[in-house]
């Protein structure tokens, strides 16, 4: 997906360190995160918003702390809903 | 008919002497080396431990069942063989697509009949885009749900890449697998607040066996199943989402009444599975317990009549608090 007009180099650069914290799952007190490379991280649960869910994008805070990047997930989940839209057959 | 009779008796010591030595052979392959050598120490929650030895190759594909539960670490993979037929439940997580590729390999499958991926969990379809790109598909089966991770967005990238489209069952369906029959449970609904109640759930039967693999389905889903009067009763339960607290209700146990219980989970994983109270209800039900942490790859085969196992049952320890 292109960024957006914004054609300075590294640009994409940005937006790939943007949206490379992916909450997996759940497990009891910690998210899994797919991470870089698809490396898979734990962090605390305490350390997220209370309403983070799966599928959301992190953005590390300076206090340590994740927010939940609205715009980047938003981006994310439009993404997979053009890629999957003709995976399944039509619901009957 | 008295012909026949006399025939076989008269080579009855022959008859006994073959399966004397293909005991001998099953012997000196499977169980022994595989509790040995199934763990490299495991650091954090993805020991791609070696690959365990496996059973002769033969097993499962001249009919009967060969259900292989493989050593992924904290994730799920399940090679069901029967007569020739294949279907790779879950491929574990994405740093084990080699060990699932490799193990599949060694096994001689070149072609998956089918391939389940149970929910768009990392530690269920990370291996599975490796899968396709290495072996022959004929169907997939996904829920209908999606995830924004890049480990979700591989696999669809991999299927596209075959021209494999999904299918999503529906409780009730069923497909035949060589001699084994799968039947779908779950998902019941369209809806769940948490990705693991969308797990297909299948029981797959042969002869007077049958196998329950309950993916990561949690409370909500068995409630589900247990309302929906369909056959739940199993053999061997591959007890759900690694053990852990939020599955395996005393409801759901007494429903399935299984004989032998399966555990899919890490060694000294961060997540406290299997849950202390999993491990209580099955020890109080006095069902053996084989688990992937302790036993490596568990391999699992039915005659139709009984399913007997590569190796000892574990021990009812818990994970500890996460």
């Amino acid at each position: 997906m292109r960024i957006s007009s914004d054609a300075k180099p590294g640009g994409h650069v940005r937006e790939e360190r943007l949206v490379t914290m992916i909450v997996d799952r759940f497990e009891g007190p910690f998210a899994v995160v797919e991470g870089r490379g698809r490396q898979m991280v734990r962090i605390e649960r305490r350390l997220l918003p209370a309403d983070a869910r799966e599928g959301d994008v992190l953005r590390p805070t300076d206090d340590g702390r994740y927010v939940v990047d609205e715009v980047a997930t938003l981006r994310r989940r439009a993404e997979v809903d053009e890629l999957t839209r003709d995976l399944w057959g039509p619901r009957d | 008919m008295t012909f026949i009779l006399r025939r076989y008796g008269r080579q009855a010591p022959l008859l006994a002497l073959v399966v004397v030595l293909a005991l001998l052979v099953a012997a000196c392959t499977s169980p022994s080396t595989l509790t040995a050598g199934g763990h490299a120490p495991a650091p954090a929650d993805h020991p791609p431990g070696p690959t365990a030895d496996t059973p002769g190759p033969s097993a499962g594909k001249s009919g009967g069942l060969v259900v292989h539960f493989l050593d992924v670490g904290q994730a799920d993979s399940i090679l069901v063989e029967s007569a020739g037929h294949t279907m790779l439940v879950d491929g574990g997580n994405n740093g084990d697509a080699r060990t699932v590729v490799g193990y599949l390999k060694k096994r001689g499958v070149k072609r998956l009949d089918a391939i389940v991926g149970t929910h768009p969990h990392e530690d269920h379809i990370g291996g599975l885009d490796a899968v396709m790109k290495a072996f022959e598909v004929a169907t997939v089966y996904l829920p209908r749900v999606t995830t924004t991770t890049r480990t979700f967005q591989d696999v669809v990238a991999a299927m596209k890449d075959r021209g494999l489209s999904a299918s999503a069952p529906r409780p009730g369906d069923s497909f035949r697998l060589g001699d084994a029959t799968c039947t779908v449970l779950a998902p019941e609904s369209a809806r769940y607040e948490d990705l693991n109640n969308y797990s297909i759930v299948l029981r797959v039967s042969y002869g007077e066996t049958s196998f329950l693999l309950a993916g990561d389905a949690e409370a909500v889903s068995e409630e589900e199943m247990l309302g929906g009067g369909r056959e739940l009763s199993a053999t061997v339960l591959k007890v759900g989402h690694h053990g852990s607290n939020s599955s395996t209700t005393a409801a759901l146990l007494r429903r399935v009444k299984p004989r032998y219980a399966v555990i899919s989970v890490g060694r000294d994983n961060t997540y406290g599975h299997p849950a202390r109270s999993t491990m209580l209800r099955l020890k109080d039900l006095g069902i053996p317990v084989y688990r992937t942490d302790e036993n490596g790859t568990i391999v699992a085969t039915s005659d139709g009549r009984a399913v007997t196992f590569n190796t000892k049952p574990g021990d009812y320890s818990d994970g500890g608090e996460p």
